[in-house]
């Protein structure tokens, strides 16, 4: 695939990448600039705020028009703050590059924040806020994050007393600095895939963002954890027929190192699909919940990140299934995965991968991916030979090295 | 293009480049769409059985059914060493099945190296799946596990009340998932009854979409669905229908929780109705996006996080839905009355050529997403198929280009009155 894609600077700062597909009239894209949470401590709400308000009105257009521009073009552009980079994803058609390029380098550069809709997304969010109180899933991962995390740490998860709180205090002059500090070439990545013509995408970026102040963003990782001082938690939510559980422990692991790829093949024989152990044992065998994983996060950059399992159950199954859960954990720490399950896992996930390569949107995804974690675009290709590769002994020695039953820490949120 | 013909087979059309046959033998109607951009293939086999062929007493059994289908058929099952997850999940595809009100369907997206593997499997449990009190024992709990799942959301009970209270006598009634009790102790006897009512190859439609030459999809569906049995019996018809409502409904749901909802619901005809396209264009202009009425009226006004609006038309019809995420403090009725009045301002006035137009265009850019890659139109001619007539997604565009502002105007006069209202709302209380 390597030697379709296409990579060009159309201004010092900007990446960008392009793919030509097979469908007809559209195009697919997924950016990012690193200007998430992390680079303010503990106010993750200034990120995601200012990432919010660039569709409020810039300079020159008003929020009304940017709305009208986008939507009459047929072009669905989301911009959202995660916990390093600001993620943009739109689709469009193709007659209108030059519109979407322009409107989007308008409200990437020169947002207004105006204050009036500061105040109505402030009451928004507030909202927004006080719903996740309801949510399981929700209530038992921010449970989990506040156990491992403290405040500095790109993980960490306020309460929503405290969430509520931040949103209030911040101003737009607060996102206005944020914005002036972090918004800016340097890291830019922008991908495209579907039916696109370099020339077209290469001219509008490079006359839209040529001369945009350089971001000052440094991404710094955060190894930090906390050891927990419980091994269990509850956090009671009324009126709900199932619980959300989380058994987890912090991780560290380089994401580009051979060790991260041995640790998701094994983590995909526990918990990675329909046929893995633990959907086998308590959902297929046991009947105690309709879904269970298990995976790790927050670790692409350098971070110390999550090894988590996450299922659901009822209330009065809840014991028998943490036991279940607990009884699939114990024997794959202690014995590791086996050579049929190996070989099971080296047919299935460069499968998997290739099908999630059928779509532009997939294509444009998985080059962002690769440039955000710096393994460079050439893993595209590159992930189907190492999965090859891997030997019983790199992933049964990645099991014992990385995951520690004893560091593990359950949190279940529900009417329990 | 030259027609490609198999002797199995009937050819019957061609429309936007998926051509449809008929199997002579057996009645299994096969779709085919070609698309060679990427090396996967999409396979979807969908039944025209759903929960409106259900009644009290075993709601939920197709959904339960569904799930009961990936536990062996005769010849891919444990005693075989063949079983059927390993074998899909093994190759790496992604995967599932789906049960709606008029639909059951099976999907698979894999690499096109391993469809007459898939093919194989899919015919052998058409009507060889195994159903067993074993299986049916564990698999209850995980399917009241997923009900428990939607139970957890207010928005999906307020959902289902409403539709539910709409419905008093056609099954749209019913939540497709079923209602707990029927879930509980449905018996394996009556899911097999299910399954022989309706599990038939001249009830089913094979979809193959991506990299598949059309012959050769021809081919692997006669060797491999072209040997299922046909029909020994009729296919029981659902004949029950909803008498016309006579008045304005309304519930309320309150249990603890943060954020009152609004759910208003009018009643629509089927999806093949006349008056669909025009139905879809108005639920677009009302609630598509940032420029949406309802968005400008609540949303952009602090009143609401979010509005959703859907033109939710089924086989035998249905609701025309908003659904609005309340800011807390804010009251249901202000909420109610706002989006009222915006129902009324289009009936009263109409919608604006700038309005339309944009629909208009935005479905047309749809058309071309809906062909970048094999599952997205797969998934569409699926949704078809279950409404009456699977050229209903390719001609979509093209009927929605012919709506007009008196058309979007009539049709919210029509079917957006008080008389076929149904009003939910759920009052968050105190724990």
């Amino acid at each position: 695939m390597i030697e379709r894609i296409h990579k060009s600077e159309p201004a010092l700062g900007v990446n960008l990448v392009s793919m030509k597909t097979g469908v007809k009239g559209v195009v697919s894209l997924r950016a990012s600039l690193p200007a998430g949470g992390r680079f303010i401590r503990g106010s993750s709400s200034t990120a995601t705020l200012t990432a919010d308000m660039l569709e409020q009105g810039t300079r020159v257009m008003s929020k009304k028009e940017i709305a009208d521009l986008l939507e009459s073009s047929a072009i669905n552009l989301d911009i959202a703050a995660g916990t390093s980079w600001v993620e943009i994803s739109a689709n469009l058609p193709v007659q209108k590059i030059e519109t979407f390029v322009g409107v989007l380098a308008e409200m990437l550069r020169a947002p207004a924040f105006p204050k009036g809709e500061l105040a109505l997304l402030k009451a928004r969010a507030i909202a927004s806020v006080k719903d996740e109180k309801q949510h399981t899933r929700s209530q038992a991962w921010k449970e989990l994050c506040r156990t491992f995390f403290a405040k500095e740490h790109p993980m960490f998860a306020a309460r929503e007393d405290e969430e509520i709180e931040e949103i209030e205090r911040v101003s737009a002059e607060t996102l206005s600095a944020f914005h002036k500090k972090y918004y800016g070439l340097g890291s830019f990545n922008v991908c495209v895939a579907g039916d696109i013509g370099v020339n077209s995408w290469h001219k509008a970026v490079a006359k839209k963002f040529s001369g945009w102040d350089e971001s000052k963003a440094v991404i710094t990782p955060n190894t930090t954890s906390v050891v927990s001082t419980f091994s269990s938690r509850i956090v009671k939510v009324a009126d709900k027929a199932t619980a959300d559980v989380f058994l987890g422990h912090p991780i560290i692991i380089d994401v580009r190192s051979r060790d991260f790829q041995a640790l998701k093949l094994a983590l995909y024989i526990l918990g990675g699909d329909f046929v893995s152990r633990l959907m086998q044992e308590v959902r297929e065998k046991r009947g105690l919940t309709y879904g269970i994983n298990a995976t790790v996060a927050g670790v692409s950059e350098g971070d110390s990140g999550l090894f988590y399992m996450w299922a659901t159950f009822a209330p009065s199954l809840l014991e028998k299934g943490l036991a279940a859960t607990r009884e699939v954990f114990e024997p794959f720490v202690g014995g590791g995965i086996t050579a049929v399950e190996l070989a099971r896992a080296k047919q299935a996930m460069p499968g998997n991968y290739l099908v999630s390569l059928a779509t532009s949107g997939g294509i444009a995804t998985a080059m962002l991916s690769a440039l955000e974690t710096g393994r460079g675009l050439s893993f595209i290709d590159e992930y189907p030979k190492i999965i090859a590769s891997l030997t019983l002994a790199e992933v049964n020695t990645a099991i014992k090295k990385y995951i520690h039953p004893e560091k593990l820490v359950t949190v279940a949120a529900g009417s329990i | 293009m030259k027609t490609v013909t198999h002797k199995a087979f009937k050819y019957i059309q061609t429309v936007e480049g998926v051509s449809e046959y008929l199997h002579k033998r057996n009645g299994l109607r096969v779709l085919v769409w070609e698309d060679h951009s990427a090396p996967v293939v999409a396979l979807n086999v969908t039944y025209l059985v759903g929960s409106r062929n259900e009644a009290v007493g075993h709601t939920g059994a197709t959904h339960l059914l569904e799930h009961l289908m990936f536990k062996g058929s005769t010849k891919y099952n444990k005693k075989t060493g063949k079983e059927i997850d390993k074998i899909v999940f093994g190759m790496g595809a992604v995967a599932n099945a789906t049960t709606s009100f008029d639909r059951t369907n099976y999907y698979e997206l894999l690499p096109s190296n391993r469809l007459e593997e898939l093919m194989a499997l899919e015919s052998d449990r058409m009507r060889g799946a195994i159903l067993e009190e074993k299986d049916r024992a564990s698999e209850m709990p995980v399917v009241r596990n997923e009900f428990e799942r939607h139970e957890n959301m207010p928005a999906e009970v307020l959902e289902k009340e409403v539709w539910a209270t709409a419905f008093r006598e056609h099954p749209y009634h019913h939540p497709t998932i079923g209602w707990r009790s029927d879930v509980e102790n449905m018996s394996i006897e009556r899911l097999r009854q299910f399954y022989n009512d309706f599990y038939w190859p001249g009830n089913a439609y094979v979809t193959l979409a991506g990299d598949v030459e059309t012959s050769r999809a021809l081919i692997l569906t006669d060797k491999y669905f072209g040997k299922v049995q046909s029909f020994k019996r009729t296919i029981p018809v659902m004949y029950t229908t909803e008498p016309p409502q006579q008045g304005e409904r309304r519930l309320t749901i309150r249990r603890v929780g943060e954020t009152p909802l609004v759910y208003i619901a009018h009643k629509v005809p089927s999806t093949l109705h006349a008056d669909e396209h025009a139905l879809n264009v108005l639920a677009g202009i009302l609630g598509r996006g940032h420029t949406a009425r309802l968005y400008r009226a609540l949303v952009d006004k602090a009143l609401a996080t979010e509005v959703s609006v859907g033109n939710q038309s089924f086989h035998d019809g249905g609701l025309f839905t908003t659904l609005v995420h309340l800011v807390p403090g804010v009251t249901p009725e202000k909420v109610e009355k706002i989006v009222l009045a915006e129902y009324i301002r289009v009936i009263d006035s109409g919608v604006t050529e700038e309005e339309l137009e944009r629909e208009k265009y935005i479905v047309k850019v749809a058309k071309n997403f809906a062909k970048d890659g094999p599952l997205g139109l797969a998934g569409q001619l699926n949704e078809s198929i279950a409404a009456g007539d699977w050229r209903f997604a390719l001609d979509y565009a093209k009927n929605i280009s012919k709506v007009s502002q008196t058309n979007v105007k009539a049709v919210a006069a029509r079917y957006l009155i008080n008389e076929a209202s149904t009003i939910g709302h759920f009052e968050p209380k105190n724990k």
